[in-house]
C-alpha cells in the first residue's frame, strides 16, 4: 500500500457537474490502495457544497475564458513565476508549488489529475522541474474536456503533449490514461508511449430493474442539460415518441437548461408542455440523480457526434454502475464501449432510436436483467483491472 | 402547527382564484388571510403577531417588509403581472423563497439567484365521456383583454368555414365597448354581454369544442387549464403560461397576433388534439398532486433571514407608497436602494434614500465627495454600481452626484478616477455641472486626477454632477458593463487651475 494520494483537479469548482462528483468517487475507489487520500480543487468550489467537506480549496480559477465565475478577477501582475509569458500558467504554476510545499510532497507520494486539465498538469510540471527533491509519481487521466484548454497556445494540444513527452526529468514518473479505449490509442500515437484505459470505477451499487413486464416505461436524460449531450434532440425525439404513444406509456425525465442562459428557455418550455415529460432542474443533488437512475428503465444518451468522438461518458458509466441499459446513437468513443460491453443499444439514426423507444413497453424485464448483469460484472472487472495496473496496486482489483 | 399568513390580492377576495392554494397550505398549517390594494397608497397593516411564515400570493413587491422582519417569505409571482418587472425588483426579496407557476419565471428568478421551486398545477380532468366531438367546430372565446389587440377583430381572421359556431362573451376587464367584426356567413355568431352566475356561463361554454384563450399571457392560466380538461382544442397566445402547457399540435395551438389565418388540419386533427388535452390533463393532474408534499416542504423550509429593525421601520411604510406611485416611481426607488434591500449587499448605512419621495439631496462636508467604502450614498444618483473599497463604478456610460452646497465660490472640481482596464485604448469622459458642459478628457487606464474649471457662479444651492463616458465593457470576470470607477470629487479654490495629470 502507498503512502498518499494526492487528487488534483482544479476545475473542480463548480456546484454541478461531475468534477466533484468524480473527486469522491476517486477517493473511495483509490482509498484502497492508500493510506491517506488528500482531495484537492479550485479556491471557488462552494464551501457548502454537499460532501465536498474534505476537498481543500486551493487551485486559483485558471479557465475563466470557458468557465466564467462571477466575481473572480484576473491573475495579478504580481507573480514569482512572472517571467513565464502566459499568466494563468505562472498562476497555476505558483499554486502547484505552494501546493507541493504546503503537502511537503516527496517521492512516496502520487498525484492525480482525474480530469486532467491543461494548466493543472504543466504547472505541476513547471513546479517540479524546480524542485531538488525526488519528484512523485504522477497520474494523468484524459477525459476530453479540459486538457487543451488554453488561449495562449496556437495548439494546445501539441504543446501539452510536448510536454509530457519531455517529462522533464521526471524518468519515468509520470504516466497518462485515457477515458476510453479510443481515446486511449489517441494520446498513445502521439505520446508514443502507452496509455491505459481507465474508465469510472465502481461509482453506485447496482439496482435490479422493476421486475414487472408491465406497459410502463420511463426514459430519464441524466446529462441533457447541455447542447453537446443532445439536449436540441429531446423535443424530435420525444414529441415523435409522444404521437405515437398517445396513452403516454413512455415517460420521460429531463433535466432543464434553464437559468444561465435564455436562448434556448422557448424551446425548454415546449418540451415541458409535451404530456410525460417531467422536468427537473438542471443541476440536483447527487441522491437525486441517483433516485432518478432507480426509477428507469432505460437511459437516453442522443450525445453529438463530433464532441463525443474521442470522449467517454460518465453518465454512461453511472448508468451501467446502477444497472440501467442505455440507448445512444453510434460513432462515440463510449457507443464503442456500449457495444463491447452490451449495456445497451446503438442506433444510426434518430427513426431509428425513436422506433426502439417504442417497442419498449411490454418488452420481457429478465432477459434485459440477465444482459445488464453481464455487461456490468465485464465493466467493472475491465475497471478495476486498469487501475490496478495503472497504479501498480493489486489492492484495487476487489471484485464484489 | 406552523401559523402562516397568505395575503393575497384585493381582486382575489372576489374571483378565489387562489382558494386551491389555500387549501392545500391547509394540509400542514394553520393559514390567515388578509388582502392587499395596490393601488392604494396606505400603508397595508398586517396581523404578523405569532406567525411563522409569509406567503405573498401575486404581491411580490411586499417581500422587503417580511424579509427585514425576519420572517420566512414565500412569494408566488405570476407571469403576467410580473415577468416585466426589472431585476431589481426580484434582487429586492433575495432573501426571500419563491414558488413559481411559470417555467419562464423561474427561469429568470434562478438566473438572479433565487431559491426557487417550479411547480405545474392541473385542475381535475372531466370524465372522459364528457369529451366533445369535432365533427364541427364550434367556438368559445371571451373577449377579455381587447386593448391588447386580442379582440374579436383578430379573432375573424381566424374563423374560417372548418367553424360552424363562434360565441363572443363581450366583457372586458374594465369594460368598454369593442367593434364587432364581420364573419363568414357559414359561421353562425352568437353574443352576450352578461352570464346570470357560472352555470349559465358554463352552459354556453359547453357547447362548444374550441376554446379561444382570452389572455396574452397568464399566471397560471385556470380557464385554459379548464378546457384542455374538459377535451376542447385550446387556441393560444404563444407566451407564458399558454406555452408551458400547450406543445404547439400536440395538445393545443399555439398563435400569435400577427397571424391572418389559422393553419390548416382537419377535423380528426382537432379531435386528436383535444384528447390529448385531456390526456395531458390526467396525467398532468397525478403529477401536480404527487408534488404538493414537495411544494410544502420547500415551503416549511424556507429560511427566515435577520431581523433588520431599522430598515423594516422604514421599509413598511415606503415600499407600498412607492409601488402604489407608479412603475416609474417604484424602478426608481429600487434602483436608489437595491444595494440595502438585496440581502447580499451591504447593509444600510443610511436610511435616508429608502423614503419612497423623489431624491433627497444632502449638504457636502469641505466640499469633498469620498467615493470610498459607501460614504457617498447620500450623493449617488442614478448610474452606480454598488461602492467598493477603492470608489466606486459607474455601471453604464453615465452617472450622477446629486449635494447641496451652502454659499461657495468654487472655482475647480479635482476628480481622481480610473477607466475600465479592458479598454486597450483611450475614452472619454465628459463633465456637466448643473447641466453645463464644463470639460471633456481622453484618458488613459490606471488611477488619475484631472482637475476642471469652473466658474464660480454655476455653483447653486442643490447641484447635480454628471459623468459621461462613452466606453462601458464588461471584462472577463465582472459581469457589469463598466466605464469609470471614481474615488474622489473634491471642490476648491485656487489661483490657477492646472487641466493636466498629476
Amino acid at each position: 500500500m502507498r503512502r498518499r494520494l494526492v487528487i488534483c483537479d482544479p476545475v473542480c469548482v463548480l456546484a454541478y457537474g461531475h468534477n466533484a462528483s468524480a473527486m469522491n468517487h476517486f477517493s473511495r475507489f483509490l482509498s484502497l490502495a492508500y493510506t491517506d487520500v488528500v482531495q484537492v480543487g479550485g479556491v471557488n468550489l462552494p464551501v457548502n457544497l454537499p460532501n465536498s467537506e474534505e476537498v481543500k480549496r486551493h487551485f486559483r480559477h485558471y479557465y475563466y475564458e470557458q468557465i466564467p465565475i462571477p466575481r473572480v478577477f484576473k491573475p495579478s501582475d504580481d507573480l514569482e513565476y512572472s517571467l513565464l509569458a502566459d499568466p494563468q500558467e505562472a498562476m497555476a504554476t505558483e499554486d502547484m508549488a505552494e501546493l507541493l510545499a504546503q503537502l511537503d510532497v516527496d517521492r512516496d507520494d502520487d498525484l492525480f489529475f482525474p480530469s486532467a486539465d491543461f494548466y493543472g498538469v504543466v504547472g505541476l510540471l513547471n513546479a517540479l522541474q524546480s524542485r531538488s527533491s525526488a519528484p512523485p509519481r504522477i497520474f494523468v487521466r484524459f477525459i476530453g474536456v479540459m486538457e487543451f484548454a488554453s488561449e495562449a497556445y496556437r495548439d494546445p494540444e501539441h504543446e501539452l503533449i510536448s510536454r509530457l513527452r519531455a517529462e522533464n526529468g521526471l524518468d519515468g514518473r509520470i504516466s497518462c490514461a485515457a477515458e476510453t479505449p479510443t481515446y486511449a490509442d489517441y494520446l498513445s500515437e502521439r505520446l508514443d508511449t502507452p496509455v491505459f484505459c481507465a474508465s469510472y470505477p465502481e461509482v453506485y451499487q447496482q439496482r435490479d430493474l422493476d421486475q414487472t413486464d408491465g406497459e410502463a416505461v420511463r426514459i430519464y436524460c441524466p446529462g441533457s442539460p447541455r447542447l453537446d449531450k443532445g439536449y436540441l434532440d429531446l423535443m424530435p425525439i420525444i414529441s415523435e415518441v409522444r404521437r405515437n404513444d398517445p396513452e403516454l406509456k413512455i415517460r420521460f425525465v429531463v433535466h432543464h437548461l434553464l437559468g444561465e442562459n435564455s436562448a434556448f428557455d422557448s424551446y425548454t418550455s415546449q418540451l415541458y408542455a409535451l404530456p410525460g415529460v417531467e422536468m427537473i432542474a438542471g443541476y440536483v443533488e447527487e441522491e437525486r440523480i441517483l433516485s432518478e437512475y432507480h426509477r428507469c428503465s432505460a437511459v437516453l444518451l442522443p450525445y453529438d457526434r463530433a464532441t463525443y468522438r474521442l470522449r467517454g461518458s460518465a453518465v454512461m458509466m453511472e448508468a451501467l454502475a446502477v444497472g440501467r441499459p442505455v440507448l445512444t446513437y453510434n460513432d462515440t468513443a463510449f457507443a464503442n464501449q456500449v457495444l463491447h460491453y452490451g449495456n445497451g443499444s446503438v442506433y444510426s439514426d434518430r427513426s431509428a432510436m425513436i422506433e426502439a423507444i417504442l417497442a419498449l413497453p411490454g418488452k420481457s424485464i429478465a432477459p434485459i436483467q440477465n444482459r445488464i448483469n453481464q455487461a456490468r460484472k465485464r465493466y467493472m472487472i475491465d475497471s478495476m483491472a486498469g487501475y490496478a495496473a495503472w497504479f501498480q496496486a493489486p489492492e484495487l482489483m476487489s471484485i464484489r | 402547527m406552523k401559523r402562516v399568513l397568505f395575503i393575497g390580492h384585493e381582486f382575489h377576495r372576489k374571483t378565489r382564484s387562489s382558494d386551491f392554494f389555500k387549501e392545500l397550505l391547509r394540509d400542514r398549517f394553520e393559514v390567515e388571510e388578509a388582502f392587499v390594494d395596490p393601488d392604494d397608497e396606505t400603508e397595508p397593516r398586517f396581523n404578523d403577531r405569532d406567525i411563522d411564515i409569509v406567503v405573498l400570493w401575486q404581491i411580490d413587491y411586499l417581500a422587503p417588509i417580511f424579509i427585514a422582519r425576519g420572517l420566512p417569505t414565500i412569494v408566488i409571482p405570476m407571469y403576467d403581472g410580473s415577468s416585466a418587472m426589472p431585476d431589481e425588483h426580484w434582487r429586492a426579496m433575495s432573501g426571500a423563497s419563491i414558488v413559481a407557476f411559470s417555467l419562464a419565471l423561474y427561469s429568470k428568478v434562478r438566473r438572479l439567484g433565487a431559491r426557487t421551486h417550479l411547480v405545474k398545477y392541473f385542475p381535475e380532468p372531466a370524465d372522459r365521456s364528457s369529451i366533445p366531438s369535432f365533427e364541427a367546430l364550434r367556438a368559445f372565446f371571451w373577449e377579455r383583454t381587447p386593448k391588447l389587440g386580442l379582440d374579436e377583430i383578430f379573432v375573424a381572421k381566424l374563423i374560417d368555414e372548418r367553424f360552424a359556431s363562434l360565441h363572443v362573451h363581450k366583457a372586458a376587464d374594465g369594460g368598454g365597448n369593442h367593434p364587432e367584426a364581420s364573419f363568414q356567413a357559414s359561421t353562425e355568431i352568437t353574443r352576450s354581454s352578461w352570464f346570470n352566475g357560472r352555470d349559465e356561463y358554463e352552459d354556453e361554454l359547453f357547447k362548444s369544442n374550441v376554446f379561444l384563450a382570452p389572455r396574452l399571457s397568464e399566471g397560471i392560466g385556470l380557464s385554459l387549464l379548464e378546457a384542455m380538461a374538459r377535451g376542447q382544442l385550446v387556441i393560444a397566445n404563444d407566451d407564458s403560461t399558454h406555452n408551458e402547457y400547450i406543445a404547439n399540435w400536440h395538445n393545443g395551438i399555439l398563435i400569435n397576433l400577427s397571424l391572418d389565418s389559422l393553419p390548416p388540419f382537419t377535423f380528426a386533427d382537432a379531435a386528436a388534439i383535444g384528447l390529448s388535452a385531456w390526456q395531458s390533463v390526467v396525467d398532468g393532474r397525478a403529477q401536480w398532486l404527487a408534488s404538493i408534499p414537495g411544494l410544502l416542504d420547500f415551503i416549511e423550509a424556507t429560511p427566515a433571514g435577520e431581523p433588520k429593525p431599522r430598515l423594516y421601520s422604514i421599509v413598511r411604510r415606503e415600499v407600498h407608497r412607492a409601488y402604489a406611485r407608479g412603475a416609474f416611481n417604484y424602478r426608481r426607488w429600487l434602483d436608489r436602494n437595491i444595494q440595502f434591500l438585496d440581502s447580499t449587499e451591504r447593509e444600510m448605512i443610511n436610511d435616508d434614500s429608502l423614503f419612497s419621495r423623489p431624491f433627497r439631496a444632502q449638504e457636502i462636508l469641505d466640499g469633498i465627495i469620498d467615493l470610498k467604502g459607501g460614504a457617498a450614498a447620500p450623493y449617488m444618483g442614478d448610474g452606480w454600481s454598488a461602492s467598493e473599497e477603492d470608489g466606486c463604478w459607474i455601471d453604464g456610460h453615465k452617472a450622477e452626484l446629486i449635494f447641496l452646497v451652502a454659499e461657495q465660490h468654487w472655482t475647480e472640481v479635482q476628480i481622481e478616477f480610473r477607466m475600465n482596464d479592458a479598454f486597450n485604448d483611450k475614452a472619454s469622459l465628459a463633465l456637466l455641472l448643473n447641466d453645463v458642459l464644463i470639460g471633456v478628457a481622453h484618458v488613459e487606464p490606471g488611477w488619475k486626477s484631472l482637475t476642471f474649471r469652473i466658474e464660480p457662479t454655476l455653483i447653486e444651492r442643490r447641484n447635480v454632477l454628471v459623468f459621461h463616458v462613452d466606453r462601458a465593457e464588461s471584462t472577463r470576470s465582472d459581469g457589469r458593463l463598466l466605464s469609470l470607477a471614481v474615488r474622489q470629487v473634491s471642490f476648491g479654490v485656487t489661483d490657477a487651475s492646472v487641466d493636466a495629470y498629476s
